[in-house]
């Protein structure tokens, strides 16, 4: 890779024209290294330090000075470990001899302290072996800047690595605490440093009876050393919430992937081809292979609080707190709002803590007070700040009363009640009588506060309410509105109903509008139809004139539509110059004028006949 | 046409409750339990009178007149949940009704209990209550019929008109359905009863708080567990409380 690397330089450097010369006679040199003489060639093996910790690392060279290609036969130590991380080959002139040398970087792990020698590497160079020397190596235990983690007893039992498996999760939490205690939790996620690995999901909770908080997606990432394996450990600071009594196994699981190398061989040598790291990552040698890995089942024990000796004023609120009381301002009128700041601070369970109970008294009015939690940085303990507006209304009143917060305390078993001392005030009647603010809804004091509304104590909400209604008005039995009456469905159902009726005749003539054609189709069909009753009926009175003349008047009317011109003004010659001579219909207006003019009378059969032909020539009709 | 909507208005305006003489005999001794509550009231018992509205309630039946005036009393009592909870059911019967909205505002301006303030639409919808509402479908429904069916019957030249009308009257039928369908959804809504109630993060005793909810304040239910509802308060805050805790302010028939 190195000369490669060298290669591409002195391209870039503008030695083209001279490399043009040089490149091929390197390429023969490097062909023909082989033919050095054995006498030329050196052998030696540099180890960077004499003395290292099991955390460290030392860097051995194993240099062949003479040859560009060499074998080399590691003897394995027990205890140590070697890794090859790469290899160079150099080529020199010097006086116009070439010369080439090759350097194999090893880096050695101790797996425990001790005094180790590396034995004489033994290098295979053209057929002869020589061999460097034997390097003595001292290893100690950890260094005392780095603190190794010690597995816990319960921790030590690795059953993930008993598997074969090569990453583990562990959690961290005591096995017993109180209902709505939060409790400590540590989950480390550990994965060997030889692996590369991702996490595809946070560590989840397989279990009930408790709740865990959010974890942070960001873990603290650690090196650790357990066992004699070097681990890249992950790990996550929670809480655990037990919610009811009992005892509650639980788990914890992690979704990742290993990313773990693949070790190919060439089918002829038998080794490596791209044993350099650079090809074994830029060709993705890597096999993925997703993992679920689970911490052993542990149970937390979930204890009831006790109900003996618990405070009349008790939230809910465990853990370790203290109290602290302020007032502003202590200097005030009449009717002037003062703001009570009540901070708990301590480790615990925060969102049970509330605020301490303002006592009820007829001298000041207290308004509901609003908290907001911060938890403190690089700690594990918080504190929650609340606000409360107390108005005051006697003059009498000397001092805020001692306030007091009680808690359980897990590690002393019992409920501790903190209390805050008076705070005096000076009251002074009001100069000007102006009105006193009001508080915000959420119960803290305004920002904003109102010049305008006085603060309304009990009595005068009771005084200003509207007064009773004397009429007690039409009684109902039920909310149930309107619409859900079935008279009123039926109503709206009916309505529906015609109204689809009303569309569907409305769609229909507009339809029939846009046609007329159609309209008029269907005139002369009903026309037609009323037309032969009567041409029937006179056939069957064998009333000839008849017969005749509503055999005119319905071709006039047929026509009359089909052409649309007035039925009245249709004659023979109409009819002929627009029919034709041959045309039945002619021949029946013929008959019939003959018949209305003439005194022409028909047979029976003759008016069948007609009649027939008239049904059918009309009906043809466009 | 004029005469169609003298029609229609009576229509309208008649009352489809037919009394009898046992119903008026029921309504006499609920009048007289409302004046005994009333006079209670008068004389600083609310306990007594409280108890005198609740039993008409449940014997009688309610009227916005008695939800008010128990309002009023639980409010002299200074349980403030139940007296928001009596004046925004009055609101239902009479929305327009300015003691009752006056003194549900007055209690909740008092107890720091605020309401964001109403939309436009919200405040013309709040102008009428649901049954109006209700009534005004029916009648634009009955427009429309009647206007359609005057297209169809008279002459050509008129059609035109009277589709118009009856599109007016389509407009005004979706705006009426639409004020229905609000006012509906807006009566599902429930109420803090109970002083110091917390917000649980799971349907348990037992079970961490998120948070507590001032008594009076509004929530939406949106499904239960046990004797627990799911609930929405007013800030987007979510979890469970006690159904002891809250009361609907529509409660179901014939359970008031």
């Amino acid at each position: 890779m190195r000369a490669f690397q060298n290669l591409f330089a002195l391209l870039k450097s503008g030695y083209l024209p001279a490399l043009q010369i040089l490149f091929p006679l390197a390429l023969l040199i490097m062909v023909t290294q082989g033919t050095c003489h054995a006498a030329d060639i050196t052998v030696t093996a540099t180890l960077n330090r004499a003395s290292m910790s099991v955390e460290e690392t030392a860097e051995m060279v194993v240099t062949v000075n003479g040859s560009g290609s060499a074998e080399l036969n590691m003897a394995e130590v027990d205890g140590l470990g070697f890794t090859q991380r790469g290899h160079s080959r150099q080529l020199q002139f010097i006086n116009g001899t070439a010369s080439a040398s090759l350097s194999i970087t090893y880096l050695i792990q101790a797996m425990k302290p001790g005094s180790y020698v590396i034995p004489a590497v033994t290098v295979e160079v053209e057929g002869k072996k020589l061999q460097t020397e034997a390097i003595p190596l001292e290893v100690t235990s950890s260094s005392p800047q780095q603190q190794e983690s010690t597995p816990s007893p319960s921790s030590l039992d690795l059953p993930g690595e008993k598997d074969g498996q090569k990453a583990f999760l562990r959690a961290e939490v005591q096995n017993q605490s109180y209902v709505g205690e939060r409790v400590p939790l540590q989950i480390k996620a550990y994965f060997p440093q030889h692996v590369q690995a991702s996490v595809n999901t946070l560590p989840g909770l397989l279990g009930s009876g408790f709740v865990m908080e959010q974890l942070d997606s960001r873990p603290r990432q650690t090196t650790e050393r357990l066992n004699g394996t070097a681990y890249n450990a992950l790990s996550w600071n929670t809480h655990l919430t037990g919610i009811k009594e009992g005892q509650f196994p639980f788990q914890l699981q992690l979704d990742a992937t290993l990313l773990i190398r693949q070790k190919t061989k060439s089918p002829f040598t038998g080794q490596d081809p791209f044993a350099d790291d650079f090809f074994t990552h830029f060709l993705g040698g890597f096999e993925r292979k997703p993992i679920k890995i689970n911490t052993p089942e542990t149970t937390l024990e979930i204890l009831p609080l006790p109900t003996e000796n618990q405070p009349e004023d008790f939230s809910g609120a465990i853990g370790d707190f203290t109290l602290q009381v302020k007032a502003s301002p202590t200097f005030i009128e009449i009717g002037q709002p003062l703001s009570i700041t009540m901070i708990v601070e301590g480790t615990g369970n925060f969102d049970r803590v509330e605020a301490p109970i303002f006592p009820n008294h007829p001298g000041w009015k207290s308004y509901s007070p609003a908290g907001q939690y911060t938890p403190i940085e690089e700690s594990r303990k918080g504190r929650k700040v609340f606000e409360q507006a107390v108005v005051i209304n006697d003059k009498a009143i000397s001092h805020i009363p001692q306030l007091s917060f009680s808690y359980f305390d897990p590690l002393k078993k019992q409920y501790v009640t903190r209390f805050s001392t008076p705070i005096p005030l000076e009251i002074k009647a009001p100069v000007n009588q102006s009105p006193a603010p009001q508080p915000t809804a959420a119960g803290g004091l305004s920002e904003k506060i109102s010049k305008t509304d006085p603060p309304k104590t009990e009595e005068s909400i009771k005084k200003d309410l509207a007064p009773l209604h004397p009429e007690i008005g039409k009684l109902s039995r039920t909310f149930a509105p309107l619409f859900v009456h079935p008279w009123f469905q039926a109503f709206v159902i009916c309505c529906g109903l015609f109204l689809f009726l009303l569309l569907g005749l409305l769609i229909r003539n507009r339809r029939l509008n846009l046609h007329p054609a159609e309209i008029r189709k269907k005139q002369r069909r009903q026309l037609l139809t009323q037309a032969s009753k009567e041409l029937e009926q006179a056939i069957a009175a064998g009333d000839s004139s008849t017969f005749l003349a509503r055999c005119r008047s319905v071709i006039q009317q047929q026509l009359g539509l089909c052409w649309q011109v007035p039925p009245e003004t249709i004659t023979l010659a109409d009819l002929t110059a627009r029919l034709g001579k041959k045309s039945a219909l002619v021949e029946i207006f013929a008959a019939a004028e003959k018949g209305a003019y003439a005194g022409y009378e028909l047979s029976a059969d003759t008016m069948r006949q007609f009649a027939d032909t008239l049904n059918k020539e009309c009906g043809q009709l466009p | 046409m004029k005469s169609l909507f003298v029609l229609l208005v009576l229509l309208c305006s008649f009352d489809f409750s037919f009394s009898s003489p046992a119903v008026a005999f029921a309504n006499d001794t609920a009048s007289i339990s409302f004046q005994q509550g009333t006079a209670a009231y008068s004389r600083g018992d609310y306990d007594e009178a409280i108890r005198i509205f609740e039993k008409i309630i449940s014997t009688h039946g309610f009227s916005a007149s008695v939800l008010y005036n128990l309002g009023n009393s639980y409010a002299q009592s200074n349980k403030i949940g139940k007296a928001i909870l009596s004046y925004e059911r009055a609101r239902i019967l009479a929305p327009g009704n300015p003691d009752i909205t006056g003194n549900l505002q007055y209690i909740r301006k008092a107890h720091g209990i605020f309401e964001a303030e109403p939309s436009l639409a919200s405040r013309c919808i709040s102008r009428l209550t649901i049954d109006g509402w209700s009534i005004l479908v029916a009648i634009f429904f009955t427009l429309i019929c009647i206007s359609l069916a005057a297209a169809l019957l008279r002459k050509k030249n008129e059609m035109k008109r009277w589709i118009f009308i009856a599109l007016g009257c389509l407009i005004l039928l979706v705006f009426s359905t639409v004020a229905s369908i609000i006012s509906y959804t807006s009566r599902q809504v429930f109420i803090v009863t109970m002083p110091k109630t917390r917000i649980l993060l799971s349907p348990f005793s037992t079970s961490a708080s998120i948070g507590s909810i001032q008594e009076g304040r509004q929530l939406q239910v949106k499904k239960s567990h046990a004797d627990y509802y799911y609930v929405i308060d007013e800030t987007g805050r979510s979890g469970w409380i006690p159904q002891s805790a809250i009361e609907a302010i529509i409660v179901q028939p014939d359970s008031p």
